[in-house]
């Protein structure tokens, strides 16, 4: 059934991937949450490699980070319970940037914490990060937020919140697993909370661009953390809605239409999608080897590291190769190449990152050169 | 004495206790920092230091009247009086307390100088400033980790710093020893037999080691005036105490005035809701209907104002966190190794404190080693330590090898020798705890060999 509708789609000759409603009409039934403890990497795994590690710069790393943050530090992050208004991004970036600091700086905090708890001899960053939760789940933060046609921007930023929550209680939960009581507030929160959030559509780009696969991101994580197969194949529907969408070469439609930052947003489409991939991946589910019309998640990656290597792969795409580049020299946006080269060698993708690491993206999976780059 | 000095030997021999040093290149060094001494009556700007004395300039502060006053020699008592000099070194202050005698004067005019020479010093503060002095001669301001730790830089004497010695590879064992065999197989069994006594005999000594602590460094987080919760340096700190708070008056006043903002809005949309609900209206007297009939009834701009509330609220919310981010809790059961003074006032990055952990799983032998040698050293490698001032070998393993010092956060090590790019550094796990008070302690490191089979077979061979 499932095939038969993505074939559906495909001869309808889906220009941007799927819609909204070819979306919700896709079965993704097959897709349930296997193991609810899985996360998106074997957290003790990871640890025993990390106690052991000789490579000197993941040795600093963890030294770093084993120094630790006071709890109370934490706790004191203001919280975040009031209606939201942000004002938007490219229209008013000056006061985007003050009024979002408390978003990202969430954001900081619970991947902190889980990066702390993940080389810790103890359960104190754990049990820190689970009383942060549950202090902004009791005030039902994020819950509530202003969403208009004309602004959507404080939907666009609770995004990333939801996510980075649910992916830094994933690696936190196995050493907390006592206090069910504080982790039932806290996952039903954030059940409520993925589960508001994407029920708004979105306009014509964000119900389906990268935005959509930030949604799908959360949905994905939370799915899994709340056994919510709802959410999990929501998650999911936005790898088939990429690969649906894809032209032949890889490049995204709704990303190319960006113009000047069509390389920004090729490369900032796959900062959520692997991650998606990587969670359904830790549910029995191959996500990366998925294949539509001779399109899988490899074929975006290779268009991202052409354009990485030479902007004249943009010319079908786009009118300017005029592109803003910024994005290059922020190495969060970097971030996800650990996790692809940990699972997909490509040389080119490690020269890129070589001289980076260690690599951390804020929101979308933490500290990811600690959590998958393997140098011995 | 080591500073110059013009007076008459009449002068000297008129100060108690004040014998004439041989002028060596160290003790006769002067080190141009900003200090200021402070007697019992006078306060007076410093201009240059020794180890065994001090200029001041001879114009200064009455402490008790507050008075701008001129000295001369007659302000001064012919025996020695207690001072205390406090010299700005590297996010620092130090203070010395000690006995001083006039012995003279130097210039003419304004520029008229009051010559001191130090007669007591207790020896510890004699060391803080000979260590002063020391990394001034290398051409840096002394931090408090040079001031603290243990063990000297060598002193600089206008030449190249003096380089650590090279680490000594030595060998009991010679490769003419297995020149005899004639058989092959004799030859082989004797090669694995000497590689293996090789691997107990073959040494690395290092003379540049010492116990260290993982430390962590905490820069001002905004600009303010600092008020510290903690004591001093030397102090201890538990988890989540409260280390310190910035005093920013400027974000306070932002907040203050977001806050008014915010209830002009609420109180705006408040009014006008009661326009838009006419029968709230009999709630009020007649100069608020007035007041609010000016508003008009306008349910639009009702929402914007909500609007415009919760953008206010969301200003207010950043405006806590830059407030929240002022002050911090400690991240760990530390020691406070160093501190700004309390009062001082920050700009964002400045150096506010290091803490360091001094628990006994924390502390490392830590050794610098010359780069072209790190390829004898593997993870996991065995070796024993000596402490300073004791004789015991407590046996050790290698934990890391990093080529970069630099990189590498601990505290008890010379910062100098950190910033040479030519040594990496090694630490020891120790096979017994060490306490806190062995923190820059200097210690011998003795390596057994690892050096891989066809290595150690070239060294027994001797090519």
């Amino acid at each position: 059934m499932r095939l038969l509708i993505v074939m559906f789609w495909m001869f309808a000759g889906a220009a941007w991937g799927l819609t909204y409603e070819e979306r919700l009409a896709l079965d993704l039934s097959d897709y349930k949450v296997t193991d609810s403890t899985a996360g998106y990497f074997d957290v003790d795994a990871r640890r025993a490699y990390l106690a052991g590690v000789r490579s000197e710069m993941m040795r600093v790393e963890v030294s770093h980070l084993k120094m630790g943050r006071s709890c109370r530090d934490m706790l004191q992050l203001p919280l975040l319970d009031h209606r939201a208004v942000i004002p938007g991004f490219y229209e008013d970036q000056e006061n985007w940037r003050e009024v979002a600091r408390p978003y990202l700086a969430f954001e900081e905090a619970v991947h902190e914490l889980a990066a702390a708890q993940l080389v810790a001899t103890d359960r104190y960053h754990a049990d820190c990060l689970v009383d942060l939760l549950h202090k902004w789940a009791v005030a039902e933060a994020f819950e509530d937020f202003h969403y208009t046609n004309l602004r959507r921007q404080a939907w666009y930023q609770i995004e990333s919140p939801i996510f980075a929550a649910a992916m830094a209680l994933s690696t936190v939960r196995p050493f907390v697993t006592d206090r069910h009581r504080d982790l039932d507030v806290v996952e039903a929160w954030l059940k409520r909370l993925a589960r508001l959030h994407a029920s708004y559509p979105g306009g014509r780009g964000t119900c389906c661009n990268n935005h959509f696969y930030r949604r799908a991101l959360y949905g994905a994580m939370v799915g899994v953390l709340t056994q919510d197969n709802q959410l999990f194949q929501f998650g999911v529907s936005a790898i088939y809605s990429a690969l649906a969408g894809a032209e032949p070469d890889g490049a995204l439609p709704l990303e190319m239409e960006r113009g000047e930052l069509a390389a920004h947003y090729q490369n900032y489409a796959l900062m959520y999608l692997v991650w998606i991939a990587q969670i359904a991946e830790r549910q029995g589910y191959d996500l990366f080897g998925l294949n539509i019309d001779g399109k899988s998640l490899h074929t975006l990656v290779s268009f991202n590291m052409a354009i990485l290597e030479d902007l004249r792969v943009l010319n079908r795409h786009v009118s300017t190769l005029d592109q803003k580049l910024t994005y290059q020299q922020d190495d969060q946006y970097f971030a996800w190449f650990e996790l692809y080269l940990s699972r997909f060698p490509r040389q080119d993708m490690e020269d890129v990152i070589a001289i980076r690491r260690p690599l951390y993206n804020r929101s979308a999976g933490g500290h990811t050169t600690l959590i998958y780059f393997t140098p011995d | 004495m080591s500073i110059k000095v013009t007076g008459t030997a009449e002068a000297w021999d008129m100060v108690p206790g004040v014998v004439d040093e041989p002028r060596d290149g160290r003790t006769y060094s002067e080190v141009v920092l900003p200090f200021v001494a402070r007697s019992d009556n006078f306060v007076l700007q410093g201009t240059k230091f020794s180890i065994g004395g001090f200029e001041l300039l001879h114009e200064g502060t009455d402490v008790i009247t507050g008075d701008q006053v001129v000295l001369d020699h007659k302000a001064f008592a012919l025996n020695d009086q207690p001072f205390q000099l406090r010299i700005n070194l590297s996010g620092f202050v130090l203070e010395l307390a000690i006995r001083a005698g006039f012995v003279g004067m130097e210039g003419e005019g304004a520029d008229q100088r009051l010559l001191f020479a130090i007669t007591d010093i207790s020896p510890r503060e004699e060391q803080a400033l000979r260590r002063v002095i020391r990394a001034y001669l290398n051409g840096q301001i002394a931090n408090a980790d040079d001031v603290m730790r243990a063990m000297d830089d060598p002193t600089g004497t206008g030449k190249a710093p003096a380089k650590p010695a090279e680490v000594v590879v030595r060998s009991n064992w010679k490769p003419r020893m297995i020149a005899g065999f004639a058989s092959v197989l004799c030859a082989l069994i004797l090669t694995v037999s000497l590689i293996s006594i090789y691997d107990k005999y073959m040494i690395i000594e290092s003379s540049f080691a010492s116990v260290t602590a993982p430390k962590v460094d905490i820069l001002s987080p905004g600009m303010g005036r600092l008020e510290l919760a903690v004591g001093q340096a030397g102090d201890t700190v538990s988890r989540d105490d409260p280390l310190f708070a910035l005093r920013a008056a400027k974000i306070e006043a932002d907040l203050d005035l977001s806050r008014a903002r915010l209830a002009f809005l609420e109180a705006s949309r408040d009014r006008r809701g009661l326009i838009i609900n006419p029968r709230d209206v009999s709630a009020l007297d007649e100069p608020q209907i007035k007041a609010v009939q000016s508003l008009g009834p306008d349910a639009a701009s009702i929402e914007l104002l909500e609007d415009e509330i919760s953008l206010e609220i969301g200003r207010m919310k950043a405006l806590e966190l830059r407030l929240a981010a002022l002050s911090q809790f400690a991240p760990c059961d530390c020691v406070v190794s160093w501190v700004q003074e309390d009062g001082a006032w920050l700009i964002e990055g400045d150096p506010l404190m290091t803490l360091a952990k001094t628990g006994p799983d924390h502390l490392r032998v830590e050794a610098l080693i010359p780069l072209k040698d790190a390829k004898n050293f593997t993870n996991g490698q065995s070796a024993f330590v000596r402490l300073a001032g004791t004789q015991r070998l407590i046996p050790a393993t290698i934990e890391t090898i990093l080529l970069d010092g630099q990189t590498r956060p601990r505290i008890g090590f010379p910062t100098w020798l950190r910033k040479d790019h030519s040594l990496g550094s090694v630490t020891f796990v120790v096979q017994e705890p060490l306490p806190p008070s062995t923190i820059g302690v200097p210690a011998d490191v003795f390596v057994t060999d690892r050096l891989p089979l066809m290595e150690k077979f070239k060294h027994v061979a001797g090519y």
